[in-house]
């Protein structure tokens, strides 16, 4: 049932309410649609089509370590990748730039690098970020913080950055502080959303984290456009703003999608492995203004070493990506469920068996090959899982 | 008995590194304290009669694993002791041409520097037939021998990794050096880096109207006429143009950026000294200002040349000042006698001028560009290239360098960005940076020829960057 929300409401909204002529053979059309649906539900099977690696460590600009991809589709059926460069190390903190690529062909070639934002010599830098699209509008907009670490800096502050041209170009960087305080709040990793469905259609909404001590799952939401920010729901860690010990309750980095019905699912990091090594889910019923503790699951199909992971819905399916082990960062792999994550298909697709850390996910929505298709963006190495970030395009049905 | 022992210490320490004793500047004249590095100067001897003068300072930070970066002043014909006492050395010259202060942007902060006299004629370098002709050919192999001798002398420093670097003609004999070295296993080369070099001599000279234009100094009347005579479809042919109308422009074009008082180096800064005409005289022969790298397609250019090499021969001293520039002070430093002792200067080299007359006059170009050698480098995916140019420099202007960069047609790593750097209290924009595969394009926002002086924090943040292999 959930499937058919979406479909019909895009319908309704383009020409079945002309004539009570057209709205009957659009609804014919719909059930024809709606079972080939039902079907291509059960007809996963994923395919690596396509992998190719966008960023090198040590390599592009001559940056020590690539790390935090994050990838999105844009208002144009473009594909976006970003990651931090770290200029001179590969830990958390220190220089960094915003490296982006950019694919109008669905990801089979890559624009040069550009670095969009530069953090200069700082020594606790940029940290991503969340990207998050509005479609009523067509702007990309990229989230970051500053200072996430409070290494020789007192304030952090969360930056965006707006791109009104499909992604070519970036704005001056907007410090949002101002509109949400200066408590750490590290967006993502990964993408934010726009509700399509009701309740609240067209709130952009952008989830994240904050320091281990103030830990938890959090979210920015903007219900004009982008034009400002306010706090909605929070899943705080427990204990709250003190020291956590191992196993303490402390979901941490997330990644927010909408369910066909308009509620908001979060798939977060267990960081200290609270009730098992698997991640935390979190539902919201109004639009992120609230994660209700009933709403709280852990989903132990689902085991992980503490790390960002991908989630994307696409035709009605789940898609979930992590290194798939208990305790380190290697397999990175492809789960998928056909009931909105209560239980996952028992096949499996195994992207990379060496070590591989955080991965995000798209996909496009423009044609019809777009419907046989999502895009992953991972950390990807031999030796260490930052040594690369790699792009796979996965076809969802086995084909090429 | 302290003092004797730190002396058998010292000896025994020199011994067995290998460093020339005889060479090592003990007392350098003009510094109040003397340097806590050490420093070489003397002569790197090669095919037999020809004495290339060299000053080695120590890098000021683990000399014994820094890199050795060899540096080249340009000219063709100019002493590279000018970059080292008034661009990026330990120590620069005052004005009063007697002392030396301390230099906080000194390339040696980071790397073991050599400057070297080049060729034979230049500077202190002479050879014993006192024969100064020379080419682009027999310069890059005598360099090579150059630095050869150099290891030999300091074998120390021969696994270390190797830089060439230079500025302005030194964009000839940067690329044309590194192409033999690549060839020779013993140096360990790992880059070259050119700052505002001559790359192509028709790109340098294309782009330079154009940069006259867009700069302010070429009216509308002038360039229209430009765009006339020398322009067909967009496309514009300042460079051996047959037509003569385009000609005479140029030669309008030339008066204004030669020769009406702007400084070439900086477009922005005043001409030292006011403003001269491309020769004067004065008690002590013929002084002239053109180092022959532009408008050498114009007839009167060549015409004045051959007249000078005449002056030359007929034993009418004839001196070569780069326009707008006041080498006063190191001529005065370098010429003094104590100076020269604590340099080992050979009683037989010829005093000290920045440029040599004789060798720019006398020089043959063998290379119109040198695309051949930045791809052979290229090729071998192992050497990493920077070419610098501060961006209001018009002897050899960033747009050329910047069109020379992109002619290789490398693959874009980066796309081009401002670069940054920290002034001491902020951080600014350096100016922009363009990232191919091993091969970087900078320009230093508002410097002019000579980046180091111009900009000395900036400069040192890239050399920096660079030969640390960190990102700009």
């Amino acid at each position: 049932m959930l499937v058919r929300c979406r479909l019909l409401q895009l319908t309704d909204g383009t020409f079945c309410s002309w004539t009570s002529v057209i709205r009957s053979i659009c609804v014919v059309a719909v059930l024809l649609l709606q079972s080939a649906e039902a079907d291509v539900q059960f007809q996963i099977k994923p395919l690596i089509s396509e992998e190719q690696l966008l960023w090198v460590s040590g390599f592009e600009g001559a940056v020590n370590t690539y790390r935090i991809p994050l990838l999105s589709f844009t208002p144009k059926g473009s594909l976006v990748a970003f990651a931090e460069a770290r200029k001179g190390s590969s830990s958390d903190g220190g220089a960094k730039f915003i490296a982006m690529r950019r694919s109008v062909d669905k990801g089979a070639t890559w624009s040069p690098t550009s670095f969009i934002v530069d953090d200069g010599i700082v020594p606790d830098g940029l940290s991503l970020g969340s990207v998050v699209v509005d479609e009523e509008t067509g702007s990309v907009f990229l989230f970051y913080t500053l200072c996430a670490h409070y290494y020789l800096c007192n304030v952090s502050s969360t930056f965006l950055i707006e791109s009104r041209d499909d992604g070519l170009t970036w704005s001056k960087p907007r410090n949002i502080s101002k509109e949400v305080g200066t408590k750490m709040f590290c967006p993502g990793p990964g993408y934010g959303i726009q509700k399509m469905l009701p309740p609240n259609k067209g709130r952009l909404i952008v989830c994240g984290h904050g320091t281990i001590e103030g830990d938890g799952v959090f979210c920015l939401l903007s219900d004009n456009h982008g034009q400002s920010w306010r706090y909605g729901a929070s899943l705080k860690s427990i204990p709250y703003n003190q020291k956590k010990k191992a196993n303490d309750f402390n979901p941490d980095e997330c990644q927010p999608m909408e369910l066909p019905d308009g509620s908001v699912i979060i798939n977060a990091r267990n960081q200290n492995f609270y009730h098992c090594n698997c991640r935390v889910i979190v539902r919201s019923d109004d639009g992120c203004e609230t994660l209700p503790l009933e709403n709280l699951t852990f989903d132990e199909e689902l085991i992980d070493p503490a790390v960002a992971a991908g989630a994307l819905i696409k035709n009605n399916v789940m898609f979930f990506s992590n290194p798939a082990d208990l305790h380190k960062r290697i397999n990175l792999t492809l789960r998928w469920s056909t009931n909105n994550g209560k239980t996952w298909v028992p096949e499996k697709l195994l992207i990379w068996p060496n070590p591989s850390g955080y991965s995000t996910m798209t996909t496009l929505s423009n044609d019809i090959d777009d419907k046989e298709h999502i895009f992953l963006l991972y950390e990807k190495g031999i030796k260490d899982y930052f040594e690369s970030i790699s792009f796979v395009k996965i076809n969802l049905y086995g084909r090429i | 008995m302290a003092f004797l022992f730190s002396l058998v210490f010292s000896l025994g320490v020199l011994h067995i590194q290998g460093a020339p004793e005889s060479d090592e500047i003990k007392y350098l004249p003009g510094l109040e304290k003397q340097p806590s590095f050490r420093q070489y100067s003397g002569y790197l001897n090669v095919v037999e009669d020809k004495h290339l003068h060299y000053w080695f300072v120590e890098s000021q930070t683990n000399p014994s694993s820094s890199p050795v970066v060899l540096w080249l002043n340009g000219g063709p014909g100019c002493s590279s002791l000018d970059g080292l006492l008034t661009e990026h050395g330990p120590f620069l010259v005052q004005p009063d041409g007697a002392s030396l202060k301390y230099n906080p942007f000194a390339w040696n902060m980071i790397a073991n520097v050599l400057y070297l006299e080049s060729p034979a004629g230049v500077g202190f370098s002479y050879s014993d037939d006192k024969n100064y002709k020379t080419n682009d050919t027999e310069v890059s192999m005598n360099n090579y021998l150059a630095v050869k001798e150099f290891f030999k002398l300091f074998p120390e420093y021969s696994k270390n990794d190797f830089y060439i670097t230079g500025e302005s003609y030194g964009g000839i004999y940067v690329p044309t050096l590194a192409e033999h070295v690549m060839e020779d296993d013993a140096i360990n080369l790992k880059g070259i880096a050119v700052g505002n070099g001559m790359s192509s001599y028709e790109m340098n000279y294309n782009s330079l109207v154009y940069f006259a234009y867009y700069h302010g100094l070429l009216g509308s009347r002038l360039w229209g006429e430009l765009q006339e005579y020398c322009c067909s479809k967009g496309n514009c042919n300042f460079f051996e143009n047959r037509d003569q109308n385009c000609s005479i422009h140029l030669m309008e074009v030339e008066k204004i950026i030669d020769n009406s008082g702007l400084n070439i180096y900086n477009l922005y800064a005043p001409c030292a000294g006011g403003v001269p005409g491309q020769i004067l005289s004065d008690s002590r022969g013929v002084i002239f200002y053109d180092l022959g790298n532009h408008f050498r397609q114009l007839g009167s250019k060549h015409l004045l040349r051959q007249k000078l090499l005449a002056m030359n021969s007929l034993s009418v001293s004839v001196r070569l000042d780069p326009p707008c520039t006041n080498s006063t002070a190191a001529t005065t430093y370098l010429n003094n006698i104590y100076v020269k002792q604590a340099l080992h200067i050979s009683p037989e080299a010829q005093d000290w001028q920045i440029c040599s007359a004789e060798v720019n006059l006398k020089y043959v170009r063998l290379y119109k560009d040198v695309q051949d050698q930045y791809l052979k480098l290229l090729g071998a995916l192992k050497y990493r290239i920077l070419v610098y140019n501060g961006d209001v420099d018009m002897a050899c202007n960033f747009l050329g360098d910047q069109w020379f960069v992109e002619s290789l047609q490398q693959k874009v790593q980066v796309n081009r960005r401002t670069w940054l750097y920290n002034n001491g209290q902020n951080q600014q924009v350096g100016g922009f940076v363009k990232e191919f595969t091993n091969l970087a394009f900078i320009t230093v926002k508002g410097s002019g020829h000579m980046v180091p002086t111009d900009r000395p924090i900036a400069a040192f943040a890239m050399f920096s960057r660079f030969l640390k292999n960190e990102p700009y």
